[in-house]
């Protein structure tokens, strides 16, 4: 294998790449899924092609593990071991599937929410880069409250407060702990 | 019986009102600190280590001690609680104290977690006392294929739990494996799947795992199913009921905790 195509799976980029692929992977699946095991199978299907996906990434990459110096046992042996593991359970679970002896999917609820708040997540995760952890997790935790359905806002920003500053108290002042200040605040207010 | 003599004398340095005050002390923070999801008991010992700078060898000893194993019961009420685990070893307590939760028993569950944790904790340090020489003696004599053995023993346990579901949870178990593979290979020193995240170099932390596991699935089920009822997951009418067990439950059950408190002390050992 080429070792240039090593170099880059192995590096952020490469790993941003892998993780595009499978989401445009099972997102193509979906329809494919659909003809072939029926709607009802249609979140086992994609876990477990997930799961295949993911098996194939990690044993690909394990193609460019430097081999050992001094002889002995590999670093890709484990890793190999349970992608065997893994294949062989997915077909195992896949056969359930194709003869009808698996169960049906739960009945979903509300997914969007479930989507809008994990990409909330992910908000938060960036936007504690550039204004710290003390802001972002005021507005995380506003958010969060709010899109579990919870309307009474004295409490809401009572609970945030509260948790903000104890945090600031818990682990800056009592354990001297530094949480992340952020780029922005940084840049404004210096260290 | 140099260890009663000792222990006799341990018991009256112990019972004294510094050393009981930080007992008290070690046990109200302890309990919080395993309460809390991502903070662990060897850490809340790490985070107090440093006050105890100041105090007498014995009484920072017996509240880092304090700490530690209140912590240990402390995770057990979130577990109930919130369906996450405050520490590794409450994990466990989730998968029956939740749902006796959602039955509106939560008293019941905190209550027999709390008296069983204590029995558990008292038998497993009077075993250790006792059998802990002859257990070092058993303990030099493993060597790799029994350390292998256990994990595949683990493995196995893991798969009965799945229940039916035995295929599902052998999976999760085999990709949790493949993900623990994540960072610098202990034996060769060579960097796998790190993609050149520092932070990947030590694999990920069984902490946020646990979070992730428990607290944020439990946060997305709350969010698929609507919590004012208009789905098909309902939420049970609060027992108007709940209350602490008697000291007639608690007997009920004691065959239950000894054995349990048993076989948790050898399997820790």
């Amino acid at each position: 294998m080429p070792k240039e195509l090593g170099v880059f799976l192995n590096s952020t980029n490469g790993l941003w790449t892998l993780l595009a692929i499978m989401a445009v992977f099972l997102v193509s699946m979906v329809p494919v899924v659909k003809r072939v095991f029926g709607k009802e199978y249609l979140g086992q299907s994609l876990v477990l092609l997930g799961m295949l996906y993911l098996a194939g990434i990690f044993f690909l990459l394990s193609l460019w593990f430097r081999p050992p110096r001094l002889g002995g046992v590999p670093s890709t042996v484990i890793p190999r071991l349970w992608i065997v593991g893994i294949v062989l359970v997915v077909a195992y679970l896949f056969s359930r599937i194709i003869t009808k002896t698996e169960e049906h999917d739960p009945a979903s609820g509300d997914l969007r929410r479930v989507l809008r708040f994990s990409i909330s997540v992910i908000i938060y995760l960036i936007v504690m880069v550039y204004l710290g952890y003390y802001i972002s997790s005021f507005l995380y935790l506003v958010y969060g409250m709010w899109s579990l359905s919870y309307r009474r806002w004295p409490v809401i920003l009572g609970v945030t407060v509260v948790w903000v500053a104890a945090s600031y108290f818990v682990f800056y002042r009592l354990l001297y702990v530094s949480l992340p200040r952020g780029l922005l605040i940084i840049a404004l207010f210096g260290r | 019986m140099e260890i009663f003599t000792y222990m006799i004398q341990g018991f009256s340095d112990i019972v004294q009102i510094g050393p009981l005050v930080a007992i008290v002390l070690g046990v109200i923070t302890g309990v919080a600190v395993g309460a809390m999801p991502g903070l662990s008991p060897a850490m809340g010992v790490a985070l107090l280590l440093p006050f105890t700078f100041q105090l007498p060898p014995l009484i920072g000893l017996v509240l880092l001690c304090s700490v530690y194993l209140a912590s240990n019961y402390g995770g057990s009420i979130t577990a109930i609680a919130i369906n996450t685990p405050g520490t590794p070893s409450a994990v466990v307590t989730a998968f029956d104290g939740y749902p006796l939760n959602r039955m509106g028993k939560t008293g019941i569950a905190m209550g027999h977690s709390l008296v069983s944790s204590v029995v558990g904790g008292i038998i497993g340090i009077i075993i250790l006392i006792i059998f802990a020489q002859p257990l070092a003696m058993v303990a030099i004599q493993m060597h790799p294929a029994e350390y292998f053995a256990l994990a595949v023993f683990g493995l196995t346990t893991v798969a009965s739990l799945g229940g039916d579901h035995w295929g599902k949870a052998f999976l999760a178990a085999l990709f949790g494996l493949l993900i623990t593979t994540v960072g610098i290979d202990p034996i060769g020193g060579v960097r796998r799947y790190t993609f050149g995240v520092r932070f990947l170099f030590d694999g990920f932390a069984l902490i946020p795992a646990l979070i992730g596991l428990f607290a944020l699935s439990e946060l997305f089920m709350k969010l698929e199913y609507d919590m004012k009822g208009n789905s098909d997951v309902t939420i049970e009418d609060r027992s108007a009921n709940d209350r602490w067990p008697s000291i007639k439950e608690y007997w009920a059950v004691k065959r239950t905790t000894v054995q349990s408190a048993v076989m948790g002390t050898l399997i820790g050992c």
